[in-house]
């Protein structure tokens, strides 16, 4: 019996690299924009639909088409903000309309997926299908593995990043309180841009390994989004941290939740778990205020 | 400010209605022809397509053939083909559709049983002839207007039980797409298994469009059954490369629409020894049967298989109806319960549920061909 | 066959008029960011659904649609209260996504992802509205005895309440008011109209099934209600037909439906950011969204 106790937490550590990859890069955005940008979700759909585009279909060289996605993640996300938030930001408009406007975003590029590359699912082949790898009783594969990995790495270096370098202290600056970072000479508006095209390629990189590791198909933003989403509620939003935890905590209840329950039942646990931190402890588990971070 | 912004949008709307109806009213500028039309619903997009084409290109095959040699009494037979991409609700807009708007009297298919209970009952209250290809065994008690070519999902599971539990199989277990087909495939290999003594150590669902089944694999492989039955549509490729990749090394019973190209084109020499219970069998002896073959391949390249031969066989049923009949659809109706067609799928008549009486026949995948299964 | 079209046609606007106008009520007037929306439209077409499905009389069928919708209505009120702007926004979205679990799990009632085929149409006092005119007919007498009775409460002193919480709700408490309990009537009485369009939904469709009633809904009637204008009875009526026609002309310059549907929701999340950026009150609003 246990060895299935160990696959299911090997399969909820897959899940949690995955959603932390989302939630990382969705809170730094939230973190330094102080709104909900929902359409990240559609952005690293988009960008796997690129990768599929560039190397299924054009046949380029997978390493190229890998990088030419990631650099079209960072590119939608500036341009999503630079077209419609900055706009908005301009009418000094309340963060709800921000979420309204980025649903309404995740529709639009969902709905041009959809248009573009059809409803059926796609499949990125550059990994064939072969036995994983037994480990104490469970199987990964190496790609499994990979996604761990690199999820780990990056989020590290994300860490390293608003920790030491120039950019990232004034994001979270920015993050802080924007106005005083302005008297001290941040542009926040400098900011908001890296702050999306840093998360954006993030994403990039979670859409190249979900690509890789599930299939495509047009909704797959919508359902990512929502559980990078209450990945990063049930962690605390507004924190990179917070959103990590959340993130394997997620993956890892979810996991084992079906194991008991009928396995249709594993995003319900999602979602319920979302209503309920929404309604009863928004702060997350790390109780991450909103404003400053003491 | 507020009266002339009022008189600006009015005109908008007003705009927009007149342009509608211009559309509407040109688009409907075309000559009214000998022409007899009937509807078909079929997945011509998505995941599904494939079946959805196969199916469109042996109608169109029997249609062409039809209207050469005469077509419906001088008349043109014409199908106005919908697409419900296999989901029931895109499937019942399209039967409202026909029905309501074109005011067709016969519906060709659908081909996923979803679309087709979902859609039968608008069919029956108009009165509107459905032959579907789907096996959901609900179909049967659909409607007294509602027919099939495809058998219902008991006989492919009888068949396919009998075998099993002949070759010494004991314990098996089951996952399955999460809708109409899935349920009604997952229900009668239950029933029949248990019935013949054998033990359903596992029952797991997925949802139509996932990809992912890694959490339904692990609690599969932690029973360790001796067979896994996957009721599924073109996922059953995919459950059955995660199996795989999990390590699970049991024997595999598939659904039929696993008899598809594209099967063997994405699985490789995994596809080989799978089992399933089939339908059409390709190569038989009669002159009718080679000649649909012989006229397929040319015509669209490829050999047929799937559904296709059962839609061919019923394209011709109805339009013979329809020579007899008219519109009439009730004389239609009585048509068909006293139909006795010889086809490239065998003869076929239906009973008094509207199913139809065609053998089945156990296949596996041999050196990447579908053939029949012997011991 | 032209006719069945337009009939086809007004009966939507019809439909989603009467989920626009319930919106309105709890956004426009009582500045409830709600949206969570969808999901009392999937309540009320489960409710009315599986009532008649099961013989229950079609006229208690959708009298029951909407007080149960109204009654989820009241008590997603009550935890959400003290939520603000996004937040508030957040939890009802996430209450869309928990109704959605629920259809799609609790199988041995909403039979999950399988659905409710035919459902019937109505019938009231043995009188039968099979087809597609008398459903218009029906549908035309409920728009408008919805829409008097949401015009009749907004222009009521209970109405200028509503708007006086939206505007500014401390000031309303201070006043007096018990505001929660104004929410909450608010958020009951837009659900309860909500549920009543989920069951006329249910049966002119015949068909539904857990993805009828997602997010991908909730653009179109968030457009409607934005683009017309909040607190506007009338931009919401004009909003409504001109945005269910708009994408029609698709249809017939000879699109497949597969290119028709996204298509729609295409223009709908365009014309909704292009209002949110340039003309965020709308046409015909009063106030704008906060």
């Amino acid at each position: 019996m246990s060895s299935i106790a160990f696959q299911l937490l090997i399969n909820g550590l897959i899940a949690g690299a995955i959603y932390a990859l989302v939630a990382s890069g969705f809170s730094l955005i939230y973190s330094t924009n102080k709104f909900i940008h929902f359409a990240h979700g559609a952005v690293i759909a988009f960008s796997a639909y690129v990768l599929y585009f560039l190397f299924s279909i054009l046949g380029i060289n997978f390493g190229f088409s890998v990088v030419l996605a990631i650099i079209f993640a960072s590119l939608l996300g500036y341009l999503l903000d630079i077209a419609v938030y900055k706009q908005l930001r301009k009418k000094k408009t309340s963060s709800v309309i921000l979420l309204i406007a980025s649903v309404g975003l995740l529709i639009l590029l969902e709905s041009l997926i959809l248009l573009l590359f059809g409803a059926d699912v796609k499949t990125i082949g550059f990994i064939k299908g072969s036995k994983g790898m037994e480990f104490l009783g469970a199987i990964i594969t190496p790609l499994q593995i990979f996604i761990i990995i690199t999820s780990i790495i990056l989020l590290a270096g994300l860490f390293l990043f608003m920790k030491k370098t120039k950019l990232g202290k004034a994001m979270r600056a920015v993050s802080d309180n924007k106005d005083v970072a302005e008297i001290v000479g941040i542009s926040s508006e400098k900011i908001y841009s890296w702050s999306f095209i840093i998360g954006s390629a993030i994403a990039g990189i979670a859409a190249i390994l979900i690509g890789l590791e599930q299939n495509l198909e047009p909704t797959m933003g919508t359902n990512l989004m929502i559980k990078g989403f209450a990945a990063a509620i049930i962690g605390g939003i507004g924190s990179v941290h917070g959103a990590v935890l959340g993130a394997f905590l997620l993956g890892i209840v979810e996991n084992f939740g079906i194991w008991y329950l009928p396995s249709g039942y594993k995003d319900a646990i999602a979602f319920v778990l979302l209503f309920i931190f929404l309604l009863f402890r928004p702060q997350g588990i790390l109780r991450i205020k909103r404003r400053a971070e003491k | 400010m507020m009266k002339k912004q009022n008189k600006i949008y009015l005109v908008i709307g007003i705009v927009v209605v007149v342009l509608i109806a211009a559309i509407v009213i040109f688009s409907n500028q075309q000559s009214e022809e000998e022409v007899i039309k009937i509807g078909a619903i079929l997945p011509l997009s998505g995941s599904n397509a494939v079946y959805g084409q196969e199916i469109q290109n042996a109608i169109e095959l029997a249609r062409e053939e039809i209207n050469s040699e005469g077509g419906i009494n001088g008349k043109v037979l014409k199908i106005i083909y919908e697409d419900d991409q296999a989901d029931p609700k895109m499937g019942t807009n399209s039967m409202q559709k026909l029905v309501n708007v074109e005011k067709v009297f016969v519906v060709l298919g659908s081909w996923a049983s979803g679309s087709v209970v979902a859609s039968a009952p608008i069919a029956e209250e108009n009165q509107v002839i459905v032959l579907a290809s789907a096996i959901s065994p609900l179909i049967t008690d659909a409607g007294d207007y509602i027919f099939r070519m495809q058998p219902s999902a008991i006989f492919y599971t009888s068949k396919s039980t009998e075998l099993l539990r002949k070759e010494g199989f004991s314990t098996a277990a089951i996952i399955y797409i999460n809708n109409e087909f899935g349920v009604g495939l997952k229900n009668a290999f239950i029933s029949d298994f248990e019935s013949r003594g054998g033990d359903i150590i596992s029952v797991e669902a997925y949802e139509q469009g996932a990809s992912d089944f890694r959490t339904q694999l692990t609690k599969i492989k932690d029973k360790n059954p001796e067979i896994v039955f996957i009721p599924g549509y073109q996922d059953t490729v995919d459950v059955i490369k995660q199996m795989k990749e999990l390590g699970i090394e049991c024997k595999i019973l598939a659904g039929p629409p696993f008899e598809s190209q594209s099967s063997i084109e994405k699985l490789g020499n995994m596809a080989d020894g799978v089992l399933y219970a089939y339908h059409f069998v390709a190569g038989k002896n009669d002159t009718k049967s080679q000649q649909y073959e012989q006229a397929y391949l040319e015509k669209y390249g490829v050999p047929t298989g799937g559904f296709a031969p059962l839609m061919y066989d019923g394209t011709y049923i109805i339009a013979n109806a329809l020579k007899k009949c008219g519109e009439e659809t009730s004389c239609i109706k009585k048509e068909l319960y006293s139909t006795e067609y010889n086809g490239v799928t065998g003869k076929v008549t239906f009973d008094e549920n509207g199913d139809p009486l065609i053998p089945i026949v156990i296949k596996t995948v041999k050196n990447g061909k579908f053939v029949p299964y012997n011991k | 066959m032209i006719e069945a079209y337009f009939i086809h046609l007004a009966i939507l606007v019809g439909i989603y008029l009467i989920l626009a106008l319930s919106l309105q009520l709890a956004l426009g007037y009582t500045g409830l960011i709600n949206l969570g929306h969808i999901a009392f439209f999937a309540i009320g077409a489960y409710v009315s659904a599986l009532l008649t499905l099961s013989g229950i009389p079609f006229i208690i069928a959708i009298l029951l649609a909407g007080v149960i919708s109204a009654l989820f209505g009241f008590l997603l009120s009550i935890p959400t209260n003290k939520l603000k702007g996004d937040y508030l926004a957040l939890a009802t979205l996430a209450f869309t996504f928990v109704i959605y679990a629920i259809t799609l799990n609790w199988a041995s009632l909403t039979r999950g992802p399988l659905g409710l085929p035919g459902i019937p149409k109505p019938s009231i006092f043995g009188l039968s509205f099979s087809s597609n005119l008398s459903f218009l007919i029906l549908i035309l007498v409920i728009v408008l005895a919805v829409y008097f009775l949401i015009k009749r409460i907004v222009y009521s002193p209970f109405g200028k309440v509503l708007e006086a919480t939206r505007d500014n709700e401390l000031a309303t408490r201070v006043l007096g008011k018990n505001t929660f309990k104004i929410k909450s009537i608010a958020l009951g009485a837009s659900a309860f109209f909500a549920g009543i369009a989920g069951s006329l939904y249910a049966h002119y469709i015949t068909y539904i099934d857990p993805s009828s009633f997602t997010i991908m809904q909730l653009i179109p009637i968030l457009c409607i209600v934005i683009i017309g204008g909040l607190a506007s009875l009338r931009g919401t009526i004009i909003a409504t037909i001109i945005l269910i026609l708009l994408p029609e002309p698709l249809r017939f310059i000879g699109f497949p439906s597969s290119v028709v549907g996204p298509m729609r929701q295409i223009i709908y999340a365009l014309i909704l950011l292009l209002i949110l950026i340039y003309r965020p009150k709308g046409f015909f609003g009063k106030v704008e969204l906060e």
